[in-house]
């Protein structure tokens, strides 16, 4: 038996942010949430540890985009979706003090609900999530639990009590031992996650989805990073259409187009 | 303001330059090294010339290992009490900055994009959102700053004034290395290409890719790629990808060849100069993030781009 813990980031949706056109602000509160890439890989690696060691795996969520009466329903549908992936019970943390929580305060919070449960063996996350895309959730959750570390992990496999990981990093890849309970952070190439049927995700309304505020978790909140202002990227592109009927006449519009812009240079 | 500085012996002037760039910000600067790994007098000379007025050098540490690393950092830092730390980004380096940032109590912020100020205030910029948005972060200090390689140059050499400390450390691993594989050295360095043609999801094939290597070759161009070319069909190494995951690039071209445009790698070409598509679906993102788009057959028009380029360019 293995009781692992995953950490599922409900992540802005960002190929359905909009920036509005006039004000060039991104319209983040209307972006739908969704689970973060990563975190699906993480779910599909405690799924995998599940089937053959048994055991019961938790997802912990922390909300950080408001506004939380929308979010707090809306985040319903990811964390079924990651119930019908195989997670036994989802726990959502939601407080308005944890709106654009800073990366401190968002894994004291899921430390102390880590704590709170008691019995986990082995807490799984992803290398990073889509929208904030910080990558240090998961290294600040293992120490404040005290537990080993395990970061970047293309590849994990659990004997006993002993856990062992393939690094994967920009240059080589270190395979690592430690023993569990641990923390693992896990990358996009670690396994191609199941995608849960309609009627999975139907079924899985019967496991427990449980929405607990700071208060239950007993965790001070100490901001170390103000919450931010957002602008929309403004694209300065041209987005000139090449000209021609025929590919040759593509072609020769475009290698004018590089000439003007510099980019090559011909001979004369 | 004090500005404290942790890399290896090799990458941390840049790291000096990001100094150079707060202090033209912000008056009464001072700037400190942290050297993990050991180096030699006249190496922490050199950090001294370029604006460290003090450098600590932990040589028993290991950087590439996070345990080891970040407990360099907290004893250092309880010395030097910086306001700022300045870390180089990498894998490896997030992971020991979250790990000292949590130990001592303090904010990081990773991977910024440039510093700004306003009304008054300094602010770090990041792009989040899978590059949709810019976040301007004022930072509580101190905090640690994560920042991507090759973002400040190294400040010119002056007759600097500075001291060496070494400073012991007590280490304790709990997680084993059991080996280390390397990978094979990158050929390519996108980060520094000043051309790049990159090829994605519209080739057919690998053999295919020939097409784009020739142009690419005929350009004097480096070949980039979109996600699943390196990571999911595995056509080229990882060195190639070019997005929110793989490498983030700025060359003055980039052509970007039967790439759809997915948010993930629009985000690694924000700093490019020009861009180029090819795409022969004239709905594709990728025309709203180009300077220049062809809609178009790739396997008609390369080759003859490809053409008509070896006989124009000298």
């Amino acid at each position: 038996m293995v009781n692992t813990v995953v950490l599922v980031k409900l992540a802005v949706d960002v190929g359905q942010l909009r920036i509005d056109p006039s004000t060039g602000r991104p319209l983040i509160d209307e972006a739908p949430l969704k689970i973060s890439d990563i975190d699906r890989m993480a779910i599909e690696e405690a799924v995998r540890i599940k089937e053959r060691y048994g055991g019961k795996i938790t997802s912990i969520s922390v909300l950080t985009w408001g506004p939380i009466s929308k979010r707090a329903s809306e985040a319903e549908m990811p964390l079924r979706e990651a119930l019908a992936m195989g997670v036994d019970e989802a726990i959502l943390i939601a407080d308005e003090r944890l709106l654009q929580a800073d990366t401190k305060t968002t894994a004291n919070v899921i430390a102390g609900a880590i704590r709170k449960m008691g019995n986990v063996d082995l807490i799984i996350a992803g290398e990073g999530t889509i929208d904030g895309f910080s990558g240090v959730v998961g290294s600040r959750v293992s120490m404040e639990l005290n537990i080993p570390l395990i970061t970047y992990a293309r590849k994990i496999e659990l004997k006993g009590n002993i856990l062992t990981a393939e690094r994967d990093l920009e240059d080589y890849v270190e395979v690592v031992e430690t023993t569990i309970p641990a923390i693992v952070t896990v990358t996009r190439e670690i396994n191609v996650p199941r995608l849960p049927t309609l009627l999975q995700i139907r079924m899985a309304v019967k496991k427990p989805l449980r929405r607990i505020g700071l208060s239950e978790i007993g965790v001070e909140v100490d901001p170390k990073v103000k919450p931010f202002m957002v602008e929309g990227v403004k694209v300065r592109r041209k987005n000139i259409m090449v000209e021609g009927k025929t590919p040759e006449e593509l072609v020769e519009n475009l290698i004018r187009k590089m000439v003007d812009e510099g980019i090559i240079v011909p001979k004369r | 303001m004090k500005i404290l500085t942790v890399s290896d012996v090799n990458t941390g002037l840049e790291l000096l330059g990001f100094s150079e760039k707060i202090s033209a910000i912000v008056p009464e600067v001072k700037t400190e090294s942290l050297i993990i790994g050991g180096c030699t007098e006249n190496q922490a000379r050199e950090y001294i010339s370029r604006g460290a007025g003090r450098v600590y050098v932990v040589g028993e540490a290991d950087i590439k290992n996070p345990e080891e690393a970040s407990e360099a950092i907290v004893a250092v830092y309880s010395q030097a009490k910086p306001d700022l730390v300045a870390i180089r980004s990498s894998k490896n380096s997030k992971d020991y900055a979250a790990r000292a940032a949590h130990k001592l109590g303090i904010g990081t912020i990773s991977d910024i994009a440039r510093i700004e100020v306003r009304n008054g205030k300094l602010l770090f910029v990041r792009v989040i959102l899978s590059g949709k948005v810019v976040a301007y972060q004022e930072a509580i200090t101190p905090t640690i700053i994560l920042i991507p390689p090759g973002k400040f140059e190294p400040p010119k050499p002056k007759v600097g004034e500075g001291e060496v400390v070494n400073v012991k450390v007590k280490t304790e691993r709990r997680v084993k290395t059991v080996r280390i594989e390397e990978k094979k050295k990158a050929a390519v360095k996108l980060e520094e290409a000043d051309l790049i043609v990159s090829v994605g999801r519209g080739y057919r094939s690998r053999e295919d890719l020939k097409i784009a290597f020739d142009l690419a070759n005929v350009l004097g161009a480096q070949i980039g790629c979109s996600r699943p070319i390196a990571a999911d069909l595995k056509w080229l190494p990882e060195e190639h990808w070019v997005g929110l995951s793989g490498h983030k690039v700025k060359p003055k071209m980039y052509m970007a060849t039967g790439i759809s445009g997915q948010m993930q790698h629009i985000a690694g070409i924000m700093d490019a100069g020009i861009v180029i598509a090819i795409n022969k679906d004239p709905n594709a993102p990728i025309f709203q993030y180009a300077d220049y788009g062809v809609v178009g057959d790739i396997y008609k028009i390369i080759p003859l781009l490809t053409k008509r380029l070896s006989e124009i360019i000298k």
